[in-house]
């Protein structure tokens, strides 16, 4: 599973891949999750926005997206509402991070990094 | 190949040309009827068409192929200006005049259409415009003291009406196009970076070189004008993030404010902290806190980049 930085606006999002133990803790994870409240939104604008990951082949109708972004979790499927969870403390949005240490640009790291402690 | 009639005279017959190139009339029809509210089987009745000036188009296929993988008649119309639906019409028409060959006339047209030459492409512009963007003087404030006073430079440009529509209502558009994309007012679906298009992508993230980069891509910096070839001459501006991380760009809209896009976000007007952005230099911009300065676009840079 590949997981994308939500970071940049005009160079590419940097990107790292989750080894396959990972990408299982981080299902256990989500299912773990209790609803987010009604008033919890993600991340927008310029600068760290979240991470997004996709499961499943890239053909739109059996991927599930994944949204993880300042204390909520996204999960579209192609049928059926998106479900709204919430990451408690963003302990799910620091694991994820600590997944790419290593794997991704230590400025790009320390910048996701950093919107953690706001 | 799809053959384009500008409804535009009434006294005598109006300009034809063809697109001929079968990726870039596939890639027009494609564009056109992802919203099939922009065309009509007809050309709507005489008092709704706007009087004098471009009413529209007359979009012709040739073979019952491309009529049936787009699922269009033989003929359609496209309105343009007030009578058009709201949306994305002005962006699918200026694609089709700007790929049009109006400086040929059509091999196997049998009727009577008017000789035109390629400046015929820059009135049907003009004539879109209207209804899409504005044309306006950018002027320099003269310098200070009466004695040392040196002439104001004033550029005309082009500011385009805001339609966040076309960016965000796609997916794969909103995902595939960022700030430079948006800056240009030129949806590529590559994520375009400065310089890629003109073979000298930039090398690092810092004001000089992103500027290098554009520059390569054809940009201008502000006050250097275009010609009115050139239009639409869009003025941008570029912000960086410290340390090389990234760059950002903002394009004055027609409306007074500036839009963006950022990355594979929603195209907006509004900055970090909601607030409409009125001034790129003041806006809430996170980490983007290095303002590198304000640039042209113009007609050929948006049409290299890639």
């Amino acid at each position: 599973m590949i997981v994308e930085v939500d970071l940049y606006s005009g160079r590419p999002n940097p990107r790292f891949a989750l080894e396959p133990a990972a990408a299982y803790e981080l299902a256990r994870r989500i299912e773990a999750l209790a609803p987010a409240g009604g008033d919890a939104r993600p991340r927008d604008g310029l600068g760290y926005r979240g991470l997004r990951m996709r499961t499943g082949p890239d053909d739109g109708a059996t991927t599930t997206e994944i949204v993880v972004s300042g204390g909520l979790v996204t999960v579209r499927t192609p049928d059926g509402p998106p479900r709204r969870l919430e990451d408690h403390g963003r302990e799910l949005e620091r694991w994820l991070l600590d997944e790419g240490a290593g794997k991704l640009d230590p400025a790009a790291l320390a910048t996701a990094r950093q919107d953690l402690t706001r | 190949m799809l053959r384009i009639t500008a409804d535009v005279y009434s006294g005598r017959p109006d300009p034809v040309a063809d697109i001929t190139d079968e990726a870039q009339a596939r890639a027009a029809l494609r564009e056109l009827t992802r919203d099939r509210t922009l065309f009509t089987a007809s050309r709507p009745s005489e008092p709704l068409t706007g009087g004098l000036g471009l009413r529209g188009f007359w979009l012709e296929t040739f073979d019952d192929g491309l009529a049936r993988d787009f699922d269009v008649d033989s003929r359609l119309y496209v309105p343009v200006g007030p009578q058009a639906p709201a949306g994305r019409v002005a962006e699918v028409a200026e694609r089709l005049i700007t790929i049009a060959d109006w400086g040929r006339a059509p091999d196997t047209f049998a009727g009577t259409a008017p000789p035109v030459d390629e400046s015929f492409r820059d009135f049907l512009l003009g004539e879109l415009s209207g209804s899409s963007t504005a044309s306006v003087q950018d002027g320099t404030e003269p310098a200070g003291g009466a004695e040392e006073e040196l002439p104001a430079v004033t550029c005309q440009i082009e500011l385009g009406a805001f339609n966040p529509g076309f960016w965000n209502n796609d997916p794969t558009v909103q995902s595939s196009n960022n700030c430079y994309n948006y800056a240009s007012n030129w949806r590529t679906n590559t994520f375009a970076q400065p310089g890629r298009g003109c073979g000298s992508m930039y090398t690092r993230i810092d004001c000089a070189e992103v500027t290098r980069a554009a520059l390569c891509d054809g940009m201008h910096h502000r006050f250097d004008c275009f010609p009115d070839g050139e239009k639409p001459r869009f003025l941008v501006a570029l912000v960086v993030i410290p340390g090389g991380g990234d760059f950002h760009w903002y394009r004055k809209q027609k409306e007074g404010f500036w839009g963006h896009k950022p990355g594979g976000t929603a195209a907006r007007n509004y900055d970090n902290s909601g607030n409409v952005i009125y001034d790129p230099e003041t806006a809430d911009r996170g980490p983007y806190t290095i303002f590198c300065g304000y640039f042209y676009g113009c007609n050929s840079q948006r049409q290299r980049i890639r």
